[in-house]
C-alpha cells in the first residue's frame, strides 16, 4: 500500500516567554534602558515522534492534554513547522481542525457556505454545484437565504459540517469534529464521516472519545507525558492508553 | 530550524486560490454595501467632501494657480486614498484573521491580496466617475489616459511590499497601526497631491524623490491632466522594488513563527 504521510523524528519546542507581541515604543524604551530580555520558557510537546500512514489507514492520536496532539495535526497540515524532523505527504491534504471557520453573521447561509468552502480549498463551482445537497444534509433548505446571525448555534454547526463533508482529499486530518447538533444529526453526521474516512484515504484523527477511536481507527499513536511515543495496532495502543489513564486518575 | 525538509503539494489549487480571493473580496464588498446601490454612494461622500473643502482652501483662500484644480486634486487624492486605505487595513491582515490562520492551511498572503483587491474595486469605481466628469471641467480625453494602467501596476506593486511589511510588523509590535497612522498623515503632505512638484523649493527635492508615492501620483496626474512628469522614473522604480524586497523578506522570515504568536 502507498504511504501517504511519513512523520520522521518530529520535535516541537514552543517558547512561552510572555508577551511575544510587544509594543515598538516599549521595545525602544527597554533597549535604551538596557534591560535584558525575559528568560525563555520552553516547552517540548512533541519529542522525536515518528510514524507513517498508508492510504486506507485510519490513525488515531491519543494522549493527555498538552502532549501536542493538535500541534502534530497542525504540523502535518503544514500550518506550523516542526523545530526538527521531517514530514512528507503525498496527495492533497484537508484539515478539519474546527468546523465553520470564517463564518460571518451578516452573510446568508448560502454566502457563508461558499466562503467556508473556499477557505477549505474547494473551487467555487464545486461548492455551488453541491449547494442543494449541502442544504439538504444540514436540514436547512428553507434557511439558506437567511443571515447566519438568525441561526441557532446548532444550525450553524450543521451548515459548517455539511460544507466540510464536501472536501475530497487524499489525506484527511480531523480534530474532535465528531459530535454536531442534536442526537439525530449526530448519528447522521457520524455515519457520513465514517463513510468519508473509509473511502481509501489516509486519515489522522484526534479525539478524547475512546469509543469513537476504537470504532474508526486501525492504528494508533499514544503520545505520553514522559515524551515517549507508542505506535501500533489500534486495539493494543488504545487499551494501553485506557489503562494508563485509569491508573493515573486513581 | 529544519528548512527544506517539508515536501508537500500545495493544498490550494490555483483555481481554488483565485476563487478564495474573489470570495473574500466579494464578502467585504457585500458587508460594506449590504447589497445596495445606495451603499456605493457612501464611498463617494469622502472624496466629494475632500474636493469641496480643499478646493475652497486652495482656490479661494490660497489662490492656487493650478489649472483644473478640482480634477488635479482628484487625480492625486484618489490614488492616495487607495494607497492609504489599503495600507491601513492591511495592518490587521494577519492579526485580524488569526483564528483562520491558526486552523486552516491557508496561504496567509491571500488576506493581503483581498484587502488590496477590495480597495482597488472602490478606487476604480470612484475613478470612473471622475473620468466621466472630466468634460464638465473642460479637461479633454487623450490617449495619455492609458498611463493609468502602468500607474496602477506601480501602485499595486508598492502596496504589496508595504502591506506585507506593516502586517508582519503588526504581529511583532501591536502599536504598528498607531505609528502608521501618524506616518501616513505626514506622508500625504510630502506627496505632491494638493500642490505641484514645481512649487517645491529645490532644496526639498530629495524629500519628494525619496517618496515612491511622488512617482506614482505623478503618473496619474500626467495620465488625467497631461501634467509634466517631474519625478525621476528610475528612482521611483528602484524605490518600489526596494519596498517590495523588504516586505517579502520580512514576511518570509516570520511566516511560520507568526502562526504561534498571533
Amino acid at each position: 500500500m502507498e504511504t501517504a504521510i511519513t512523520v520522521e523524528r518530529i520535535t516541537k519546542v514552543f517558547n512561552l516567554t510572555a508577551d511575544r507581541r510587544r509594543s515598538l515604543k516599549g521595545t525602544v524604551i527597554r533597549f535604551l534602558k538596557g534591560e535584558k530580555k525575559a528568560p525563555d520558557v520552553l516547552i517540548k510537546p512533541l519529542n522525536n515522534v515518528s510514524f507513517s500512514v498508508k492510504r486506507g489507514e485510519v490513525v488515531g492520536i491519543v494522549g493527555e492534554n498538552g502532549v501536542g496532539k493538535s500541534t502534530l495535526l497542525k504540523i502535518i497540515a503544514g500550518i506550523i513547522k516542526p523545530t526538527s524532523g521531517s514530514i512528507v505527504t503525498h496527495g492533497r491534504v484537508a484539515g478539519l481542525l474546527e468546523i465553520g471557520l470564517g463564518f460571518h453573521p451578516d452573510l446568508t447561509g448560502r454566502e457563508n457556505a461558499i466562503l467556508y468552502g473556499s477557505i477549505l480549498g474547494l473551487p467555487k463551482n464545486q461548492v455551488s454545484d453541491s449547494l442543494d445537497k449541502i442544504a439538504e444534509f444540514a436540514e436547512l433548505e428553507s434557511f439558506m437565504e437567511v443571515p447566519l446571525k438568525k441561526y441557532s448555534s446548532g444550525m450553524q454547526m450543521r451548515l459548517g459540517f455539511s460544507v466540510a463533508m464536501t472536501v475530497d482529499p487524499d489525506i484527511l486530518l480531523l480534530d474532535e469534529v465528531f459530535s454536531v447538533g442534536d442526537q439525530k444529526f449526530q448519528q447522521k453526521s457520524f455515519s457520513r464521516l465514517e463513510g468519508m474516512i473509509r473511502d481509501n484515504k489516509a486519515v489522522v484523527l484526534v479525539s478524547h472519545d475512546l469509543n469513537v477511536m476504537q470504532r474508526l481507527c486501525n492504528k494508533a499513536v499514544f503520545l505520553s507525558k514522559s515524551g515517549k511515543t507508542i505506535v501500533g495496532n489500534a486495539d493494543e495502543v488504545l487499551n494501553m492508553y485506557d489503562s494508563y489513564m485509569k491508573t493515573a486518575s486513581v | 530550524m529544519s528548512k527544506d525538509l517539508l515536501i508537500k503539494k500545495p493544498i490550494f489549487s490555483s483555481t481554488a486560490l483565485r476563487d478564495l480571493l474573489f470570495n473574500l473580496i466579494s464578502r467585504d464588498l457585500k458587508l460594506k454595501y449590504q447589497g445596495s446601490i445606495l451603499g456605493f454612494l457612501w464611498s463617494l461622500v469622502n472624496p466629494l467632501m475632500t474636493l469641496v473643502i480643499y478646493s475652497w482652501v486652495f482656490l479661494v483662500l490660497m489662490k492656487s494657480s493650478i489649472p483644473h484644480f478640482p480634477i488635479f486634486l482628484m487625480a492625486g487624492i484618489l490614488p492616495w486614498n487607495f494607497f492609504a486605505n489599503a495600507t491601513m487595513s492591511s495592518v490587521d491582515a494577519f492579526t485580524g484573521n488569526a483564528s483562520l490562520i491558526k486552523k486552516v492551511p491557508i496561504p496567509k498572503t491571500i488576506f493581503i491580496g483581498s484587502l488590496i483587491g477590495f480597495n482597488l474595486v472602490i478606487f476604480v469605481m470612484v475613478l470612473a466617475i471622475v473620468l466621466v466628469a472630466m468634460p464638465i471641467f473642460s479637461v479633454p480625453y487623450t490617449f495619455r489616459l492609458l498611463l493609468i494602467i502602468p500607474g496602477l501596476i506601480a501602485e499595486i506593486a508598492l502596496l504589496i511590499g508595504l502591506s506585507l511589511t506593516v502586517s508582519t510588523l503588526n504581529v511583532l509590535f501591536h502599536d504598528t497601526a498607531h505609528i502608521l497612522e501618524i506616518l501616513l498623515m505626514a506622508w500625504f503632505w510630502v506627496t505632491p497631491i494638493t500642490y505641484q512638484m514645481s512649487f517645491v523649493p529645490q532644496r526639498f527635492d530629495w524629500l519628494l524623490e525619496l517618496n515612491p508615492m511622488t512617482f506614482i501620483i505623478n503618473i496619474f496626474q500626467m495620465a488625467i491632466l497631461g501634467t509634466g512628469f517631474h519625478a525621476s522614473f528610475y528612482i521611483g522604480l528602484i524605490e518600489i522594488f526596494f519596498v517590495m524586497a523588504i516586505g517579502i523578506w520580512l514576511y518570509r522570515k516570520y511566516r511560520y513563527d507568526m502562526v504561534e504568536w498571533i
